[in-house]
Protein backbone atom coordinates (compact mmCIF):
# COMPACT_ATOMS: atom_id res chain seq x y z
CA UNK A 1 0.00 0.00 0.00
CA UNK A 2 0.89 3.58 0.20
CA UNK A 3 3.94 4.54 2.17
CA UNK A 4 3.12 7.99 2.34
CA UNK A 5 -0.53 7.07 4.66
CA UNK A 6 1.75 5.49 7.12
CA UNK A 7 4.77 8.20 6.64
CA UNK A 8 1.71 10.75 7.71
CA UNK A 9 0.53 8.87 10.16
CA UNK A 10 3.78 8.59 12.26
CA UNK A 11 3.83 12.53 11.78
CA UNK A 12 0.56 12.84 12.91
CA UNK A 13 1.16 10.92 16.10
CA UNK A 14 4.48 12.69 16.97
CA UNK A 15 2.13 15.89 16.89
CA UNK A 16 -0.42 14.28 19.41
CA UNK A 17 2.87 13.12 21.63
CA UNK A 18 4.00 16.68 20.98
CA UNK A 19 0.59 18.05 22.30
CA UNK A 20 0.53 15.81 25.15
CA UNK A 21 3.60 17.45 26.67
CA UNK A 22 2.99 20.55 25.79
CA UNK A 23 -0.45 20.37 28.08
CA UNK A 24 1.50 19.00 30.64
CA UNK A 25 3.49 21.58 30.56
CA UNK A 26 0.31 24.48 30.57
CA UNK A 27 -1.47 22.13 33.25
CA UNK A 28 1.26 22.65 35.82
CA UNK A 29 2.17 26.33 34.89
CA UNK A 30 1.33 27.12 38.39
CA UNK A 31 3.01 24.32 40.51
CA UNK A 32 6.17 25.18 42.42
CA UNK A 33 9.48 23.83 41.36
CA UNK A 34 8.02 22.20 38.26
CA UNK A 35 10.43 21.99 35.87
CA UNK A 36 8.84 21.69 31.68
CA UNK A 37 9.66 19.26 29.66
CA UNK A 38 10.27 19.39 25.34
CA UNK A 39 9.28 16.48 22.92
CA UNK A 40 11.71 15.37 20.70
CA UNK A 41 11.89 13.79 17.94
CA UNK A 42 13.77 11.94 14.72
CA UNK A 43 13.33 10.78 11.28
CA UNK A 44 12.87 7.07 11.05
CA UNK A 45 14.33 4.80 8.75
CA UNK A 46 15.07 5.37 4.86
CA UNK A 47 14.50 3.04 2.10
CA UNK A 48 16.94 2.45 -0.31
CA UNK A 49 15.20 2.06 -3.51
CA UNK A 50 18.75 3.28 -5.62
CA UNK A 51 21.96 3.26 -3.36
CA UNK A 52 23.66 6.25 -3.69
CA UNK A 53 26.96 5.25 -5.88
CA UNK A 54 25.02 2.90 -7.62
CA UNK A 55 25.91 2.82 -11.56
CA UNK A 56 23.57 4.75 -13.61
CA UNK A 57 23.88 5.22 -17.00
CA UNK A 58 27.31 4.42 -18.96
CA UNK A 59 29.55 4.57 -16.13
CA UNK A 60 28.49 7.10 -14.06
CA UNK A 61 27.25 7.26 -10.67
CA UNK A 62 24.19 8.29 -8.91
CA UNK A 63 25.91 10.75 -6.70
CA UNK A 64 22.58 10.36 -3.67
CA UNK A 65 20.32 7.62 -4.94
CA UNK A 66 16.56 7.16 -4.27
CA UNK A 67 16.08 7.30 -0.35
CA UNK A 68 12.36 6.92 0.92
CA UNK A 69 12.14 7.94 4.56
CA UNK A 70 9.38 6.51 6.14
CA UNK A 71 8.79 8.99 9.07
CA UNK A 72 8.91 10.46 12.64
CA UNK A 73 9.40 9.39 15.76
CA UNK A 74 9.21 10.76 19.62
CA UNK A 75 12.52 9.80 20.73
CA UNK A 76 12.95 11.62 24.64
CA UNK A 77 10.88 14.18 26.54
CA UNK A 78 13.95 16.37 26.86
CA UNK A 79 13.26 17.92 30.81
CA UNK A 80 14.82 21.47 31.29
CA UNK A 81 15.94 22.16 34.19
CA UNK A 82 16.24 25.94 33.84
CA UNK A 83 15.41 28.33 36.71
CA UNK A 84 12.41 28.89 37.52
CA UNK A 85 10.47 32.66 38.38
CA UNK A 86 11.81 33.24 42.40
CA UNK A 87 8.77 34.34 44.10
CA UNK A 88 8.46 36.41 47.35
CA UNK A 89 6.14 34.27 50.03
CA UNK A 90 7.64 35.43 53.18
CA UNK A 91 6.71 32.29 54.98
CA UNK A 92 9.88 31.01 56.99
CA UNK A 93 9.16 27.45 55.61
CA UNK A 94 8.98 28.99 52.38
CA UNK A 95 12.83 27.70 50.38
CA UNK A 96 13.96 28.29 47.39
CA UNK A 97 17.36 26.96 45.56
CA UNK A 98 19.00 29.73 43.73
CA UNK A 99 21.20 27.59 41.70
CA UNK A 100 21.31 23.65 40.65
CA UNK A 101 20.87 21.21 43.21
CA UNK A 102 18.19 19.62 44.53
CA UNK A 103 16.22 19.22 48.09
CA UNK A 104 16.23 15.30 49.18
CA UNK A 105 13.03 13.93 51.25
CA UNK A 106 12.56 10.38 52.46
CA UNK A 107 9.75 8.57 50.72
CA UNK A 108 7.68 6.44 52.98
CA UNK A 109 9.91 2.96 51.52
CA UNK A 110 13.04 4.48 52.24
CA UNK A 111 13.99 5.62 49.32
CA UNK A 112 15.27 9.21 48.69
CA UNK A 113 13.55 11.24 46.02
CA UNK A 114 14.26 14.61 44.95
CA UNK A 115 12.63 18.28 44.63
CA UNK A 116 13.11 21.47 43.67
CA UNK A 117 9.72 22.34 45.01
CA UNK A 118 10.73 23.75 48.86
CA UNK A 119 7.44 24.74 49.93
CA UNK A 120 8.07 22.81 53.50
CA UNK A 121 5.58 22.34 56.57
CA UNK A 122 5.92 21.25 60.48
CA UNK A 123 4.52 18.19 60.86
CA UNK A 124 2.48 16.85 64.29
CA UNK A 125 5.94 15.57 65.69
CA UNK A 126 8.12 18.76 64.47
CA UNK A 127 9.85 17.05 61.29
CA UNK A 128 10.04 19.20 58.32
CA UNK A 129 8.31 17.63 55.57
CA UNK A 130 7.25 18.22 52.31
CA UNK A 131 2.90 19.05 51.67
CA UNK A 132 2.91 15.04 51.26
CA UNK A 133 4.10 14.51 54.46
CA UNK A 134 7.65 13.22 53.44
CA UNK A 135 10.25 14.32 55.55
CA UNK A 136 13.39 16.28 54.42
CA UNK A 137 16.51 14.11 54.29
CA UNK A 138 18.88 14.46 56.68
CA UNK A 139 15.72 14.99 58.80
CA UNK A 140 15.16 18.09 60.93
CA UNK A 141 12.90 18.47 63.78
CA UNK A 142 11.87 21.53 64.64
CA UNK A 143 11.18 22.29 69.37
CA UNK A 144 7.86 22.61 69.98
CA UNK A 145 8.68 26.05 71.43
CA UNK A 146 10.28 27.52 68.61
CA UNK A 147 9.54 31.21 67.72
CA UNK A 148 11.25 31.46 64.58
CA UNK A 149 13.10 29.22 62.25
CA UNK A 150 15.72 31.14 60.44
CA UNK A 151 17.40 28.97 57.06
CA UNK A 152 21.02 30.43 55.93
CA UNK A 153 22.01 30.54 52.61
CA UNK A 154 24.31 27.45 53.41
CA UNK A 155 21.46 25.52 55.15
CA UNK A 156 21.71 25.87 58.55
CA UNK A 157 18.64 26.28 60.15
CA UNK A 158 18.61 27.84 63.48
CA UNK A 159 15.68 28.69 65.81
CA UNK A 160 14.87 30.94 68.48
CA UNK A 161 13.73 29.63 71.97
CA UNK A 162 11.58 31.66 74.61
CA UNK A 163 14.19 33.19 77.23
CA UNK A 164 17.16 33.06 75.02
CA UNK A 165 18.73 35.35 72.49
CA UNK A 166 21.22 33.07 70.88
CA UNK A 167 19.66 30.99 68.33
CA UNK A 168 20.55 27.10 68.61
CA UNK A 169 21.40 25.40 65.25
CA UNK A 170 19.14 22.64 64.87
CA UNK A 171 20.65 21.16 61.60
CA UNK A 172 21.67 21.53 58.28
CA UNK A 173 19.95 21.12 54.83
CA UNK A 174 21.74 19.42 52.50
CA UNK A 175 21.21 19.74 48.41
CA UNK A 176 21.93 16.85 46.02
CA UNK A 177 23.59 17.77 42.42
CA UNK A 178 23.27 15.45 39.20
CA UNK A 179 25.16 15.64 36.62
CA UNK A 180 22.75 15.20 34.28
CA UNK A 181 19.19 16.17 35.77
CA UNK A 182 17.47 15.70 32.56
CA UNK A 183 18.12 12.43 33.32
CA UNK A 184 15.99 12.18 36.19
CA UNK A 185 12.59 10.63 36.27
CA UNK A 186 9.38 11.84 37.93
CA UNK A 187 7.56 10.50 39.34
CA UNK A 188 4.98 13.00 39.99
CA UNK A 189 4.40 15.63 43.85
CA UNK A 190 7.23 17.46 41.78
CA UNK A 191 9.47 14.42 42.92
CA UNK A 192 12.01 13.18 40.58
CA UNK A 193 13.99 9.54 40.99
CA UNK A 194 17.64 9.04 40.36
CA UNK A 195 18.29 7.13 37.17
CA UNK A 196 20.95 5.22 35.62
CA UNK A 197 21.51 8.17 32.86
CA UNK A 198 20.88 10.76 35.76
CA UNK A 199 23.92 9.67 37.51
CA UNK A 200 24.38 9.05 41.35
CA UNK A 201 23.87 12.62 43.18
CA UNK A 202 26.45 14.30 44.52
CA UNK A 203 25.36 15.79 48.23
CA UNK A 204 26.60 18.14 50.64
CA UNK A 205 26.21 22.17 51.63
CA UNK A 206 24.43 24.76 49.86
CA UNK A 207 26.74 26.70 47.89
CA UNK A 208 29.40 24.66 47.31
CA UNK A 209 30.86 22.36 44.16
CA UNK A 210 27.97 24.39 42.05
CA UNK A 211 25.05 23.24 44.88
CA UNK A 212 22.92 26.69 44.81
CA UNK A 213 21.96 28.83 47.56
CA UNK A 214 18.74 28.35 49.72
CA UNK A 215 17.06 31.42 49.78
CA UNK A 216 14.31 31.31 52.84
CA UNK A 217 10.92 33.37 52.00
CA UNK A 218 10.83 32.32 48.45
CA UNK A 219 9.25 29.70 46.73
CA UNK A 220 10.61 28.78 42.76
CA UNK A 221 8.06 28.68 40.61
CA UNK A 222 7.63 26.63 37.37
CA UNK A 223 9.69 27.29 34.55
CA UNK A 224 6.96 27.39 31.65
CA UNK A 225 7.01 30.04 29.45
CA UNK A 226 3.38 30.42 28.92
CA UNK A 227 3.06 32.48 25.60
CA UNK A 228 6.07 29.83 24.21
CA UNK A 229 4.02 26.85 24.96
CA UNK A 230 0.81 28.67 22.85
CA UNK A 231 3.15 29.37 20.21
CA UNK A 232 4.32 25.76 20.40
CA UNK A 233 0.60 24.09 20.89
CA UNK A 234 -0.41 26.19 17.17
CA UNK A 235 2.77 24.94 15.68
CA UNK A 236 1.92 21.34 17.06
CA UNK A 237 -1.99 22.16 15.72
CA UNK A 238 -0.19 22.83 12.61
CA UNK A 239 1.76 20.33 12.00
CA UNK A 240 -0.52 17.78 12.57
CA UNK A 241 -3.10 19.19 9.96
CA UNK A 242 -0.84 19.62 7.76
CA UNK A 243 0.17 15.55 7.88
CA UNK A 244 -3.74 14.78 8.36
CA UNK A 245 -3.40 16.15 4.92
CA UNK A 246 -0.92 14.48 3.62
CA UNK A 247 -3.03 10.90 4.73
CA UNK A 248 -5.85 12.87 2.82
CA UNK A 249 -3.87 12.81 -0.48
CA UNK A 250 -2.47 9.24 0.02
CA UNK A 251 -6.05 8.02 -0.06
CA UNK A 252 -6.97 10.30 -2.81
CA UNK A 253 -4.66 8.91 -4.60
CA UNK A 254 -5.59 5.46 -4.08
CA UNK A 255 -9.10 6.20 -4.98
CA UNK A 256 -7.63 7.09 -8.06
CA UNK A 257 -6.13 3.62 -8.83
CA UNK A 258 -8.85 1.63 -7.37
CA UNK A 259 -11.20 3.64 -10.08
CA UNK A 260 -8.60 2.95 -13.02
CA UNK A 261 -10.56 -0.58 -13.54
CA UNK A 262 -14.16 0.48 -14.60
CA UNK B 1 -0.69 0.91 -27.72
CA UNK B 2 0.67 -1.44 -24.63
CA UNK B 3 3.93 0.62 -24.19
CA UNK B 4 1.45 3.50 -23.65
CA UNK B 5 0.16 2.47 -21.03
CA UNK B 6 3.00 1.21 -19.42
CA UNK B 7 4.59 4.64 -20.21
CA UNK B 8 1.41 6.46 -17.86
CA UNK B 9 2.22 3.46 -15.35
CA UNK B 10 6.02 4.77 -14.23
CA UNK B 11 4.31 7.92 -14.08
CA UNK B 12 1.98 7.25 -11.80
CA UNK B 13 4.62 5.25 -9.98
CA UNK B 14 7.04 8.65 -10.04
CA UNK B 15 4.43 10.59 -8.15
CA UNK B 16 3.66 8.16 -5.25
CA UNK B 17 7.24 8.09 -4.91
CA UNK B 18 7.20 11.75 -4.31
CA UNK B 19 4.34 11.71 -2.30
CA UNK B 20 6.46 9.13 0.07
CA UNK B 21 8.74 12.22 0.49
CA UNK B 22 6.80 15.16 0.79
CA UNK B 23 5.15 13.14 3.46
CA UNK B 24 8.19 12.01 5.56
CA UNK B 25 9.20 16.22 5.08
CA UNK B 26 5.34 16.95 6.46
CA UNK B 27 5.92 14.22 9.43
CA UNK B 28 9.36 15.57 10.53
CA UNK B 29 8.32 19.25 10.36
CA UNK B 30 9.20 19.36 13.93
CA UNK B 31 12.21 17.35 13.95
CA UNK B 32 15.05 19.55 15.35
CA UNK B 33 17.67 19.58 12.60
CA UNK B 34 16.05 17.55 9.74
CA UNK B 35 16.91 18.28 6.50
CA UNK B 36 13.83 18.10 3.45
CA UNK B 37 14.16 15.53 0.86
CA UNK B 38 13.50 16.85 -2.57
CA UNK B 39 12.48 14.61 -5.04
CA UNK B 40 13.78 15.69 -8.38
CA UNK B 41 11.31 13.24 -11.01
CA UNK B 42 13.03 14.44 -13.69
CA UNK B 43 11.63 11.44 -16.32
CA UNK B 44 14.20 10.44 -18.67
CA UNK B 45 13.29 11.51 -22.45
CA UNK B 46 11.67 9.33 -24.58
CA UNK B 47 14.29 9.08 -27.28
CA UNK B 48 17.00 7.90 -24.55
CA UNK B 49 17.01 4.69 -25.13
CA UNK B 50 19.54 3.01 -27.66
CA UNK B 51 17.86 3.35 -30.61
CA UNK B 52 20.50 1.03 -32.48
CA UNK B 53 19.63 -1.45 -30.47
CA UNK B 54 17.52 -3.74 -31.58
CA UNK B 55 14.41 -3.96 -29.00
CA UNK B 56 14.56 -0.12 -28.97
CA UNK B 57 11.15 0.77 -28.73
CA UNK B 58 10.75 -1.70 -25.34
CA UNK B 59 13.91 0.09 -24.07
CA UNK B 60 12.24 3.30 -24.33
CA UNK B 61 9.59 2.44 -22.41
CA UNK B 62 11.69 1.25 -19.76
CA UNK B 63 13.48 4.32 -19.40
CA UNK B 64 10.58 5.93 -18.63
CA UNK B 65 10.49 4.34 -15.33
CA UNK B 66 13.84 5.28 -14.58
CA UNK B 67 14.14 7.62 -11.17
CA UNK B 68 15.25 11.32 -11.52
CA UNK B 69 17.44 11.92 -8.29
CA UNK B 70 16.69 13.40 -5.05
CA UNK B 71 18.49 15.80 -3.30
CA UNK B 72 19.07 16.54 0.12
CA UNK B 73 18.12 20.10 0.79
CA UNK B 74 20.73 21.38 3.47
CA UNK B 75 19.80 25.08 4.05
CA UNK B 76 19.12 26.38 7.31
CA UNK B 77 16.58 25.86 9.32
CA UNK B 78 14.83 28.16 11.37
CA UNK B 79 16.47 28.62 15.27
CA UNK B 80 14.69 28.97 18.36
CA UNK B 81 15.80 29.90 21.84
CA UNK B 82 15.97 27.44 24.39
CA UNK B 83 18.90 28.99 26.83
CA UNK B 84 19.47 25.40 27.54
CA UNK B 85 23.47 24.93 28.25
CA UNK B 86 23.81 21.72 25.98
CA UNK B 87 21.44 22.49 23.15
CA UNK B 88 23.70 23.83 20.30
CA UNK B 89 22.50 24.99 17.33
CA UNK B 90 24.77 25.34 13.81
CA UNK B 91 24.41 28.74 11.85
CA UNK B 92 25.63 28.11 8.85
CA UNK B 93 27.24 25.35 6.96
CA UNK B 94 28.99 22.28 8.55
CA UNK B 95 27.15 19.00 11.01
CA UNK B 96 28.29 17.97 14.32
CA UNK B 97 29.73 14.83 14.22
CA UNK B 98 28.91 11.33 16.27
CA UNK B 99 30.25 7.98 17.31
CA UNK B 100 27.72 4.95 16.64
CA UNK B 101 29.84 2.12 17.10
CA UNK B 102 32.96 2.09 14.80
CA UNK B 103 31.43 4.30 12.23
CA UNK B 104 31.17 8.59 11.98
CA UNK B 105 27.76 9.86 11.32
CA UNK B 106 26.74 13.16 11.37
CA UNK B 107 23.86 15.53 12.47
CA UNK B 108 22.66 19.02 12.58
CA UNK B 109 20.48 17.76 16.07
CA UNK B 110 22.13 19.69 18.64
CA UNK B 111 19.78 19.09 21.15
CA UNK B 112 22.48 17.36 23.37
CA UNK B 113 22.44 16.51 27.05
CA UNK B 114 25.51 14.65 29.25
CA UNK B 115 25.18 11.06 30.13
CA UNK B 116 26.05 9.63 33.81
CA UNK B 117 30.25 9.30 32.61
CA UNK B 118 29.94 13.20 31.68
CA UNK B 119 30.27 12.57 28.01
CA UNK B 120 28.26 15.22 25.46
CA UNK B 121 25.48 12.37 23.84
CA UNK B 122 22.66 13.37 21.54
CA UNK B 123 19.32 12.13 22.91
CA UNK B 124 19.79 8.67 22.21
CA UNK B 125 23.19 8.44 23.61
CA UNK B 126 26.18 8.66 20.58
CA UNK B 127 28.78 10.23 21.93
CA UNK B 128 29.70 13.84 20.01
CA UNK B 129 33.27 14.23 18.76
CA UNK B 130 35.66 16.83 19.30
CA UNK B 131 38.40 17.60 16.39
CA UNK B 132 40.06 14.63 17.00
CA UNK B 133 37.64 12.46 17.05
CA UNK B 134 37.42 11.84 20.46
CA UNK B 135 34.36 11.86 22.69
CA UNK B 136 33.72 15.00 24.17
CA UNK B 137 33.82 15.11 27.96
CA UNK B 138 32.25 17.91 29.93
CA UNK B 139 32.72 17.87 33.77
CA UNK B 140 32.09 20.94 35.56
CA UNK B 141 29.09 23.43 36.12
CA UNK B 142 29.60 26.45 34.15
CA UNK B 143 29.34 25.26 30.49
CA UNK B 144 30.50 27.73 28.03
CA UNK B 145 30.65 26.71 24.48
CA UNK B 146 32.10 29.69 21.99
CA UNK B 147 31.03 30.13 18.16
CA UNK B 148 33.41 28.40 17.33
CA UNK B 149 33.11 25.53 19.08
CA UNK B 150 35.20 25.87 21.97
CA UNK B 151 34.21 24.02 25.24
CA UNK B 152 34.92 26.21 28.10
CA UNK B 153 34.03 24.12 31.71
CA UNK B 154 34.78 26.72 34.79
CA UNK B 155 36.92 29.20 32.86
CA UNK B 156 39.19 26.14 31.25
CA UNK B 157 38.98 25.23 27.78
CA UNK B 158 38.30 21.52 27.67
CA UNK B 159 38.66 21.30 24.05
CA UNK B 160 36.56 22.02 20.78
CA UNK B 161 33.61 20.19 19.00
CA UNK B 162 33.76 18.82 15.27
CA UNK B 163 32.26 21.03 12.98
CA UNK B 164 32.84 19.25 9.21
CA UNK B 165 31.73 19.60 6.24
CA UNK B 166 30.44 16.67 4.54
CA UNK B 167 29.39 16.25 0.57
CA UNK B 168 27.53 13.66 -1.05
CA UNK B 169 25.07 13.79 2.00
CA UNK B 170 22.37 10.75 2.50
CA UNK B 171 19.73 10.26 5.33
CA UNK B 172 20.64 7.49 7.77
CA UNK B 173 17.42 7.89 9.90
CA UNK B 174 17.30 9.02 13.59
CA UNK B 175 18.64 12.42 12.38
CA UNK B 176 21.71 11.35 11.13
CA UNK B 177 23.50 11.94 7.88
CA UNK B 178 26.45 9.90 6.27
CA UNK B 179 28.92 11.46 3.92
CA UNK B 180 32.25 12.38 2.71
CA UNK B 181 34.23 14.61 5.14
CA UNK B 182 35.83 17.77 3.26
CA UNK B 183 37.10 19.58 6.00
CA UNK B 184 36.25 21.92 8.65
CA UNK B 185 33.14 23.88 8.04
CA UNK B 186 32.76 27.74 8.89
CA UNK B 187 29.31 27.61 10.53
CA UNK B 188 29.24 28.91 14.07
CA UNK B 189 27.68 27.18 17.06
CA UNK B 190 25.21 28.81 19.23
CA UNK B 191 24.66 28.04 22.81
CA UNK B 192 20.74 27.87 24.21
CA UNK B 193 19.44 27.38 20.78
CA UNK B 194 18.11 24.20 18.33
CA UNK B 195 17.75 24.45 15.16
CA UNK B 196 13.49 23.54 13.94
CA UNK B 197 13.49 21.38 10.50
CA UNK B 198 13.86 23.33 7.15
CA UNK B 199 11.03 22.20 6.35
CA UNK B 200 8.45 24.65 4.33
CA UNK B 201 4.87 23.71 4.89
CA UNK B 202 3.88 26.09 2.18
CA UNK B 203 6.04 24.54 -0.07
CA UNK B 204 5.65 20.91 0.63
CA UNK B 205 1.62 21.81 0.05
CA UNK B 206 2.50 23.43 -3.69
CA UNK B 207 4.37 19.93 -4.32
CA UNK B 208 1.59 17.86 -2.84
CA UNK B 209 -1.37 19.17 -4.75
CA UNK B 210 1.19 18.76 -7.73
CA UNK B 211 2.15 15.25 -7.26
CA UNK B 212 -2.05 14.22 -6.57
CA UNK B 213 -3.05 16.29 -10.26
CA UNK B 214 -0.06 15.37 -12.14
CA UNK B 215 -1.05 11.58 -10.70
CA UNK B 216 -4.63 12.35 -11.77
CA UNK B 217 -3.79 13.39 -15.57
CA UNK B 218 -1.44 10.33 -15.75
CA UNK B 219 -4.15 8.34 -14.84
CA UNK B 220 -6.37 9.70 -17.31
CA UNK B 221 -3.76 8.95 -19.81
CA UNK B 222 -4.09 5.63 -18.86
CA UNK B 223 -7.99 5.29 -18.71
CA UNK B 224 -7.70 6.45 -22.50
CA UNK B 225 -5.44 3.83 -23.59
CA UNK B 226 -7.64 1.48 -21.98
CA UNK B 227 -10.49 2.57 -24.15
CA UNK B 228 -8.74 2.49 -27.45
CA UNK B 229 -7.41 -1.32 -26.69
CA UNK B 230 -11.61 -1.74 -25.68
CA UNK B 231 -12.28 -0.01 -29.00
CA UNK B 232 -9.59 -2.40 -30.93
CA UNK B 233 -11.04 -5.53 -29.46
CA UNK B 234 -14.53 -4.44 -29.81
CA UNK B 235 -15.37 -2.16 -32.70
CA UNK B 236 -12.56 -3.44 -34.95
CA UNK B 237 -13.54 -7.09 -34.37
CA UNK B 238 -17.09 -5.76 -35.64
CA UNK B 239 -16.03 -4.82 -39.19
Amino acid sequence: MLRSLFTASTGMYAQQLNLDVISHNLANVNTTGFKKGRAEFQDLLYQNIINPGAPSDDGTQYPTGIQIGLGVRPVAVAKFFTPGDLINTGNDLDLAIDGDGFFQVTLPDGTIAYTRAGNFRIDRDGRIVTNDGYPIEPGITVPADALKITVGADGTVTVLQPGTVAPVQIGTIELARFINPGGLQAIGKNLFIETDASGAPTTGTPGTEGRGRIVQGFLEMSNVNVVEELANMIIAQRAFDINSKAVQTSDEMLQTVVALKR
Amino acid sequence: MYKGIYISMTGMGMRQYELDAVANNLANINTTGYKRQQFASRLYPLLSGRPYEPNAIYQDARAQTYFGTQYIDTSQGALKQTHNPFDLAIQGEGFFAVRQGDKILYTREGSFTRDRENFLVTQTGLKVLDENNNPVIIDGTKIEIGRDGNILVDGNTVGRIKLVKINRVIHVGHSLYDGVEEGQANGQILQGWIESSNVNPMNEMVQMIQAIRNFDFTQRVTTTFDQLAQRAVSEIARI
